[in-house]
């Protein structure tokens, strides 16, 4: 479903993805993790049409991106890690906005907005009387989750999703995510909360500097590396070994 | 070109929430009323030094004025009402260009600053969508300026009961055009620069400020060719010719500003 073949992208003299390659098939829950800067933002970005590749290949449901960006784009969904949103329209204005913007019928798409602010707990007079500037940061996100969902797209991709969503909801969304991918659906989920990933992922890719570090099953890279838990792995790859001593050094200096 | 409508009413509807144009049509009021006041003062003070004149003057007939007095008075409150077109033209255009400055100039740019980009171009919008699309929302916007522009000068003349010169009817489509231009500059420029600093250098960006033995006299646009100031003031009569030259222009201009406001964008790294 998702296909990357060497895919690179340069800003100037720094390159920020470098020839990245591995294949997800439908139905996977793929974690994407690595450090701030490690290059999850720009590929997600390549791959939903933002940026333009550098270099390389990658193709989306069989569409190539960099010569079927729009196709790419109609079959993907994205929920981007910054809470921005159009305050000037309000929610309701917004999704019907982007169901017109996926061909979807308006009385279908109203039907489905209904759907998805009944799953999040939402009023529909919220969404149609108060502009999106006015909302919370969680009900900002739960507007831009359905935005990502609305035109039930086969891929999907999540940086940072949780960011902002009460426990309640954090909950019914994991919970959303496993479903969707039973259906087949192709997720990709880049989180810093590295539990969640290895509860919720059925394979993570960690990578870092742009490159690819680590890709398999959470629990079978654990076993392997013998680090007990994901995110002692992910430290102990990416550098961050040191980082409890480093703490509590830094913690003395607080001391009188 | 559904996309580019859709992205254009987008854009639409968010500056209605802001009031934009309600503000703008609440100012037109204002000035509507603050210059009917103003004007039937005047009006009645120069029909006051008229009447007076007439009843003072030991050569006129015993009631009222004389026809050359009359004429006179016709004459002083004609240019009376042409100094007021005229003003409220300039105001008209002052603001318009203002108007079009802030929203030209913020349409692109501040969704690239603000984040929210990310979320139309991760939509099947290409760039050239997004772009046209939001220059076609602030030239409906404009059109409902320039169509307030006009409804607010018929409706001033009508209530002060006087003929509106012959050169202002062209007044709204050509402040309409000059805006439409501005625009185009504000909106390349605010790929560039700061949105604030793209509205100062658009504004200056006419050849106006240059003499004709200047190279940049042919280079920058001509705004001040669509200000017909002085033929509203001496109710001149503009050729049609003349309007669909400037039509043109104006047209051209807009569409290489946007060519190369596409080409800057399309190259834009939106990280």
């Amino acid at each position: 479903m998702i296909s990357l073949d060497k895919l690179t992208k340069r800003f100037g003299a720094q390159t920020a993805v470098d020839a990245l390659s591995f294949e997800v098939s439908p139905g996977q829950i793929v974690g994407f993790l690595g450090p701030n800067g490690a290059g999850k933002s720009t590929t997600l970005k390549m791959l939903t049409g933002m940026i333009e590749p550098s270099g390389g290949r990658a193709a989306v449901c069989g569409f190539d991106l960099q010569t079927q960006p729009i196709e790419v784009k109609r079959n993907v969904g994205f929920v981007p890690e910054s809470g921005a949103v159009f305050e000037s329209l309000t929610g309701l204005e917004y999704l019907e906005m982007v169901g017109a913007l996926y061909g979807i019928p308006q009385n279908a798409a109203r039907a489905r907005i209904k759907q998805f602010i009944a799953f999040f707990d939402l009023s529909f007079e919220t969404l149609t009387d108060k502009l999106l500037g006015a909302y919370s940061k969680g009900m900002r996100r739960k507007v831009v989750i359905t935005s990502a969902l609305l035109h039930n797209p086969p891929v999907v991709f999540f940086d940072e999703p949780l960011d902002g969503l009460d426990a309640n909801a954090a909950v019914g969304f994991k919970a959303l995510i496993q479903t969707l991918a039973r259906e087949g659906k192709t997720i990709v989920y880049s989180s810093h909360i590295l539990d969640v990933v290895e509860r919720v992922c059925h394979r993570v890719i960690i990578i870092d500097k742009g490159k690819l570090l680590l890709d398999g099953k959470p629990d079978e890279l654990v076993a392997a590396h013998d680090s007990g838990t994901l995110e002692k792995l992910f430290t102990r790859l990416t550098g961050g070994t040191e980082l409890e001593r480093r703490a509590e050094d830094f913690a003395r200096t607080f001391r009188p | 070109m559904k996309t580019i409508f859709l992205i254009a009413s987008d854009s639409i509807r968010a500056l209605l929430h802001q009031r934009l144009l309600l503000g703008v049509m609440l100012a037109w009021l204002a000035l509507i009323i603050f210059c009917s006041v103003e004007m039937s003062s005047e009006r009645n003070e120069i029909t006051q030094q008229y009447n007076y004149q007439a009843a003072t003057d030991s050569t006129g007939t015993t009631n009222g004025m004389s026809k050359r007095q009359q004429q006179r008075l016709r004459q002083s409150l004609k240019a009376e009402s042409s100094e007021y077109q005229t003003e409220i033209y300039g105001i008209a255009v002052l603001g318009g260009d203002l108007v079009s400055l802030f929203i030209f100039s913020t349409a692109v740019s501040s969704e690239i600053r603000k984040g929210t980009i990310r979320l139309t171009l991760s939509k099947p919008v290409s760039r050239i969508q997004f772009l046209l699309g939001k220059y076609l929302g602030g030239v409906a916007v404009m059109a409902g300026y320039a169509l307030t522009t006009a409804l607010a000068i018929v409706a001033f003349a009508h209530i002060q009961s006087f003929s509106l010169n012959p050169a202002i009817k062209w007044a709204p489509w050509l402040m309409f055009c000059e805006q439409l231009m501005l625009g185009s500059v504000a909106m390349l420029l605010s790929l560039f620069v700061h949105p604030l600093v793209a509205a100062v250098l658009s504004f200056f960006s006419g050849n106006s400020f240059y003499s004709e033995h200047n190279p940049l006299y042919y280079i920058l646009p001509g705004y001040r060719d669509f200000h017909i100031f002085s033929q509203v003031y001496y109710s001149s009569l503009i050729n049609w010719k003349d309007v669909l030259f400037l039509s043109l222009y104006a047209l051209d201009f807009v569409i290489i500003m946007l060519l190369l406001a596409l080409w800057r964008f399309r190259a834009k790294e939106l990280i």
